[in-house]
């Protein structure tokens, strides 16, 4: 049987806790043929996978139905996979260790581009054609979903469909079309063409593309006036009353977050113009403070972890944020449960939330001003001022801290040397407020972190349309900075420029990139995300293969191209992300719209009320 | 202060998780039964839990000890019972009893018992392998070659440290053996370096892979060097 032949290869991998399955809270199902098998697919390593929020939410939203059960799969690590293939077994399923050609649907969650070759190498694993054409109706569905499903074009030849947006509904709908087309027999085809009939899923055979001679898109088109011209995304309207789990799975092994997550909030109202959360996943809903004390409670009683993560895009910005954590404090403090952010904002608000945590436990300091000068952060819309960040670190230094993370972006739009410069600056003014603080109220001394990632322009920001920054460009700036910053205090970070482009590529690309995603992987590229298997090399190998200039996708473009994701309705306005861009090349910044409503366009389009 | 000493099982699944992956999973269920547990000071509070001998990833066992600190007693007999709501398949707690003060579980341990299997390239009758065992702990001195972190040699003869050792079971290429070995801080040997060296010496040739451990038994010693249970320590 598969499931011992497993416990067999499981002697010889490394770190073999993260194959076991068998995870507290793992849902335990008694499998029958009328049962819907679901496979939820992470394409990266289970440490990464575990760590997603939104897995465990869909998971208990699916295996609440009673006759689905939803599995989880992951990418297993190399050395795992090579035994899996020379012993010739498949990959398999968390739960029940069965061969994920089984599934009636594998669902891959998009939430870095760098993962793409892994879908396919999962399929592969266990000889499922890579090509949406090619497989058969004994072959699963595959199905996406995810933020990077907001441009599903690169993979519109792989996924036979998309689910665009959130919410436990749409899944509802799904199963339930699902159920009918086991009852009826149903094929493939039939399948497809009522689900794509249901609000938020884009089935990307039914439509069809043209090209200029340029190469840019000249129409997108459904195939047949049955199937929608736009695809609107799928909200949760109430937080408050939607499913959230207080189960979650609890990973044996180190994960990246292995903490209690608990969302307090959906979407952003700061309007970062780099920000592709940020609009996607407007409009704000907040949870009230006694939904996220009652999640607390019942999510430490069913997993006993020693620390909370209160996530959201921006956490302080709730608007009952203090009582809600100076309550969860006073109500886990004797079991020591810490409280952990992920980034700060740099206001009082913060000094003062950060004193009440770090009496349980001390955690580490992160601030994003992203970029390093007034000009540049006014250009972004960052609402961080050097007089902000001067104060807060005063404060928090003068309090016992002597660590913090500053992360920054380069290559964006309109960037210059001296942008460059104010990092190092920012750098260096960090540790000199560390020393004017009198030594007796300081602790240790001061370390400072500037982490760099590159800017990647990505679609439905106001910067959808710039270029991306070329790899040439990137390198030089690096090493520019590389050599500014001699601060002994002062560590510099920053992301290879390769991968960076290549997501750029993909982020915004278009369907034409299916063949170049399945050549590369064909050439061996996995595990893009992780720099010890990157191998940019076999990728230019690819695009050379295809016929392709990368190049094209990284180009900044005009408001009148057509866009290969412009058929999809997130809810934000065109006109808005114009304005937005427009306001950015002239340093104009446009307030946070928890203050006045700066018109998006979401409450028209979407919700159909204010915000 | 309150310590409880547990015995506790690690079988199945569970044999795969790294020693620290089993403290974190262990603090887990304290947590989820609402231990009253004892935390160390400090900026990151942790609470005061120790472990009697780490085992290796892959190695079950069926007796192993912990002690965790409490600041109230608690009803030993309805933590045991109630357990099977908060333990994941594969480890479970068999006994606990209360000490006052005790030296750490981990300087308590003298020696440990294992059952191991190998596969080896030849199939065997038990008469022979026994006749080999036999032979190879005769010897007077059995030895083998390490390198310490100053690239010496250094050579250990691991005769002192065999307690006992049997063959349990032959079928075939399946061999199993019953090893009682010293463990702890005044001398420690594998189980694994033991049966690896017996194969050399039979020339065993082992299938790769195939070899299983498990721990079932745990010892210390008292003032007459008689082995006795972590349970009975004074
Ligand atoms: S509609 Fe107005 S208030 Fe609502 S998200 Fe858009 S800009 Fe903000």
């Amino acid at each position: 049987m598969l499931r011992n032949k497993i416990d067999d290869i499981l002697y010889l991998v490394e770190k073999p806790s993260r194959y076991i399955g068998d995870e507290i809270n793992s849902v335990k199902k008694t499998v029958t043929t009328e049962m819907i098998r679901y496979g939820f697919c992470f394409p990266d390593v289970y440490e990464v996978g575990m760590s997603h929020l939104g897995s465990h939410i869909l998971y208990g939203v699916l295996n609440n139905i009673e006759d689905v059960y939803c599995e989880r799969v992951y990418a297993p690590w190399s050395d795992c996979e090579a035994i899996l293939r020379r012993e010739n077994l498949p990959l398999f399923t968390h739960e029940t260790r069965t061969d994920i050609k089984e599934m009636d649907i594998l669902n891959f969650t998009l939430q870095y581009e760098l993962s793409y070759t892994n879908i396919l190498n999962m399929l592969n694993m266990s000889n499922i054609p890579l090509r949406s054409k090619d497989r058969s109706e004994e072959d699963p569905f595959i199905m996406a979903g995810g933020p990077c499903a907001y441009n599903p074009e690169p993979l519109a030849e792989i996924v036979d469909f998309f689910s665009l947006g959130e919410g436990e509904e749409v899944f509802i709908d799904l199963m339930n079309l699902y159920r009918e087309k086991k009852k009826n027999n149903w094929t493939k085809d039939e399948f497809l063409r009522k689900v794509a009939l249901v609000d938020g899923i884009y089935v990307p055979k039914f439509y069809e593309v043209t090209y200029n001679e340029d190469m840019t898109l000249k129409s997108f088109e459904p195939i047949s006036d049955e199937f929608p011209k736009k695809i609107q995304k799928r909200i949760v309207e109430d937080m408050n009353g939607a499913y959230y789990p207080t189960n979650f799975v609890l990973p044996y092994t180190d994960t990246v977050h292995d903490r209690a997550m608990i969302e307090i909030f959906r979407g952003c109202t700061r309007g970062c113009r780099f920000c592709q959360a940020g609009m996607i996943y407007r409009p704000v809903r907040e949870k009230s403070k006694e939904v996220i004390l009652k999640s607390a409670r019942d999510i430490l009683e069913n997993t006993g972890y020693e620390e909370i993560s209160l996530t959201s895009l921006s956490t302080l910005d709730h608007s009952d944020i203090k009582d809600t954590i100076y309550q969860m404090i006073d109500e886990h403090q004797s079991q020591m449960v810490g409280i952990s952010l992920p980034s700060l904002r740099t206001d009082d608000l913060a000094v003062d939330v950060l004193q009440e945590i770090q009496k349980i436990r001390k955690t580490g300091l992160t601030f994003a001003p992203e970029a390093g000068t007034q000009r540049m952060r006014d250009v972004i819309n960052k609402g961080v001022t050097e007089q902000d960040l001067d104060e807060t670190l005063m404060k928090i230094f003068g309090l016992g801290w002597s660590r913090v993370k500053l992360y920054f972006m380069i290559g964006l739009p309109t960037e210059t040397y001296e942008d460059l410069d104010g990092i190092n600056d920012l750098g260096n003014r960090s540790t000199w407020l560390f020393k004017q603080i009198p030594a007796e109220q300081r602790q240790g001394t001061v370390s400072v972190t500037l982490s760099a990632s590159n800017f990647v322009p990505k679609p439905f920001t106001p910067f959808q349309w710039m270029a991306q920054d070329t790899l040439e460009t990137f390198k030089e700036k690096q090493k520019y900075l590389r050599s500014k910053i001699v601060n002994k205090k002062v560590k510099f970070n920053y992301h290879d420029a390769e991968t960076s482009v290549l997501e750029g590529v993909f982020a915004r690309g278009d369907r034409r990139l299916s063949e170049v995603l399945i050549k590369a992987y064909e050439l061996g590229c996995v595990f893009d995300g992780w720099q010890e298997f990157f191998n940019f090399e076999k990728w230019m190998q690819a695009f050379e293969a295809c016929g392709i200039d990368y190049k094209f996708y990284n180009r900044e473009r005009s408001y009148e191209e057509l866009l290969p994701w412009d058929f999809i309705d997130v809810g934000v306005r065109k006109a808005f992300l114009i304005r937005e861009n427009e306001n950015a090349i002239n340093g104009v910044v446009t307030a946070d719209c928890r203050q006045q409503c700066v018109g998006c366009g979401i409450n028209i389009d979407l919700i159909g009320r204010d915000c | 202060m309150i310590i409880l000493r547990i015995q506790y099982k690690k079988e199945q699944n569970m044999k795969f998780l790294s020693h620290l992956e089993l403290i974190k999973t262990v603090e887990r269920i304290f947590r989820r039964m609402q231990l009253p547990m004892s935390f160390s000071q400090g900026f990151n509070p942790k609470p005061k839990i120790a472990y009697a001998a780490p085992l290796p990833v892959g190695v079950e066992s069926e007796c192993d000890f912990l002690d965790v600190e409490l600041t109230q007693k608690i009803d030993v007999d309805a933590f045991l019972k109630n357990q099977g709501d908060y333990m994941p398949t594969g480890l479970w707690f068999v006994e606990g009893k209360y000490f006052n003060k005790t030296k750490s579980l981990m300087s308590l341990v003298t020696d440990s018992a294992y059952i191991a299997q190998i596969e080896v390239s030849e199939p065997h009758e038990k008469a022979f392998v026994e006749e080999q065992l036999k032979a190879f702990l005769s010897q007077d001195v059995i030895t083998y070659e390490k390198k310490n972190k100053k690239n010496k040699i250094n050579v250990i003869d691991i005769k002192p440290l065999i307690q006992e050792a049997d063959v349990l079971f032959v079928e075939a290429n399946r061999i199993i053996l019953k090893v009682l070995v010293t463990t702890g801080s005044s001398g420690n040997l594998k189980p694994e370096q033991l049966v690896k060296m017996f194969a050399d010496y039979c020339n065993f040739e082992m299938v790769p892979g195939k070899e299983r451990y498990k721990r079932v038994d745990l010892f210390t010693r008292d003032e007459q060097n008689k082995l006795i249970s972590l349970f009975e320590v004074k």
